[in-house]
């Protein structure tokens, strides 16, 4: 049994006057330039696939400010005057992340010691820190792939679909049947073993075990629907793919795929494959943390049930006669 | 404090404390995602000594806000003491 894994960085929450650039801005008379090597570790850390935001006591005006010296690097910047606590918990919610995995830049050691007092989840760090924090093992994702560059732009679509979705007044499925949801249920290839050793690594909610992704047959999942193209979010790992009973022993979707039903269409997907090859139950044990409710709730959708527990585990099992029928929500392309 | 009293809390809104108790948690219904759903349980956990995400293997008690109510008043006080405080 290997120890938990290293808890990973995926936000880095900045502060703006005195950490990104020097003094006030809007109490200075010329515009501020960026702080030395701001622009540096902010690239390293987005080439990284972590993300960047911003938490700052100035009025929303200052985002312009902002934009012209960083860009679009930030995403959901937070201004105003309340307690940074909040600003944090509002871009975690926002992103989708745990507190544990937000890191916070500030140069103000009154606001470093209010948020590790409030949030000790959280990686509090003076802006001196920071060239040293990028070489410890909480900011090094490991290979970084072509998704998790992507991220940013992933996380934008994201905003737009939550936006899209607040705005829609049917239900769940009218909404992701709206968003053209396309699937590709497919057999991993060798090109997909960074991608796959990611997904293994930094996803904690639609996590099944927390194991490291074992060999033996894989079934991935691709998405896609009308705000952008995912790419590969989801796979689940058969080491034994014989017999009647096929046993999975990790499924691993990003986050970001999870609240789209990405857990019932790859358990739908691995079901049809070993029903095809003759199995007659498909298993999956799953660890019993709150963290990871939402892969149970995927279980649960995907016609799943507690057949056993042993300690803080438990093995769900549907049975596959008949075979799984994918949600009819979703446009899939199947290639097992 | 009673779960639609958590619920209130934990959607930052009053009113969900008077939603009839027959309304569904998930699809059909409020529709949490997830990282609600995790925050509701941890809140409940906290409130009531109850485990939910611990004793109900399938989440049953997810169904509606009167299945989750029933369900932590039926495990009220058998919670076990050493349940979710060795959280790292």
């Amino acid at each position: 049994m290997s120890g938990p894994a290293p808890r990973l960085v995926k936000v880095v929450v900045w502060d703006l006057d005195g950490t990104l650039w020097p003094g006030v801005a809007l109490e200075s008379a010329a515009p501020p330039v960026a702080a030395a090597g701001a622009v540096r570790a902010l690239d390293v850390l987005a080439g990284r696939g972590i993300l960047l935001s911003v938490a700052s006591r100035n009025p929303a005006e200052v985002g312009t400010l902002v934009e012209s010296l960083f860009g679009d690097r930030f995403v959901v910047p937070q201004y105003g005057w309340g307690r940074k606590v909040d600003a944090l918990r509002r871009i975690a919610d926002a992103l989708d992340v745990r507190l544990d995995a937000v890191a916070f830049v500030d140069d103000d050691p009154m606001e470093r010691a209010d948020v590790e007092r409030t949030l000790p989840e959280v990686v509090v760090l003076a802006p001196e820190e920071v060239p040293e924090a990028l070489d410890w093992p909480e900011f090094d994702p490991g290979p970084v792939t072509a998704a998790a560059r992507g991220r940013l732009d992933s996380y934008r679509q994201r905003a737009a679909r939550r936006a899209a979705r607040a705005g829609f007044a049917g239900s769940e499925e009218d909404f992701l049947r709206w968003c053209d949801l396309r699937a590709t249920v497919r057999a991993a290839v060798p090109a997909d073993a960074d991608r796959l050793a990611e997904l293994a690594r930094r996803t904690t909610q639609y996590n099944s075990t927390g194991a490291a992704l074992p060999d033996g047959t894989r079934v991935v999942l691709e998405l896609a629907d009308r705000f952008g193209d995912d790419g590969l979010v989801g796979v689940a790992a058969v080491p034994a793919a014989a017999g009647p009973e096929w046993r999975v022993e990790l499924v691993a979707v990003s986050c970001r795929a999870g609240g789209r039903g990405a857990v019932p269409v790859l358990l739908a997907g691995t079901g049809r494959l070993a029903a095809t090859r003759g199995a007659r139950r498909l298993l999956v044990p799953c660890r019993l943390t709150e963290r990871n409710v939402p892969v149970r709730l995927g279980l649960r959708a995907a016609g799943f049930a507690a057949a056993s527990r042993d300690g803080d585990t438990a093995v769900f099992a549907r049975d596959l006669d008949p075979a799984p029928a994918y949600p009819e929500w979703v446009t899939v392309r199947e290639d097992l | 404090m009673s779960v639609p009293e958590i619920l209130a809390r934990v959607l930052g809104d009053p009113a969900a404390a008077a939603l009839p108790a027959g309304t569904p948690l998930l699809s059909g219904g409020l529709g949490l995602d997830s990282v609600t759903v995790v925050r509701l349980l941890a809140e409940v956990r906290a409130e009531s000594g109850v485990d939910v995400a611990d004793l109900d293997l399938d989440l049953d008690a997810l169904a509606t806000i009167a299945s989750l109510t029933a369900f932590v008043e039926a495990h009220r006080g058998t919670a076990r003491p050493d349940r979710g405080l060795g959280r790292s």
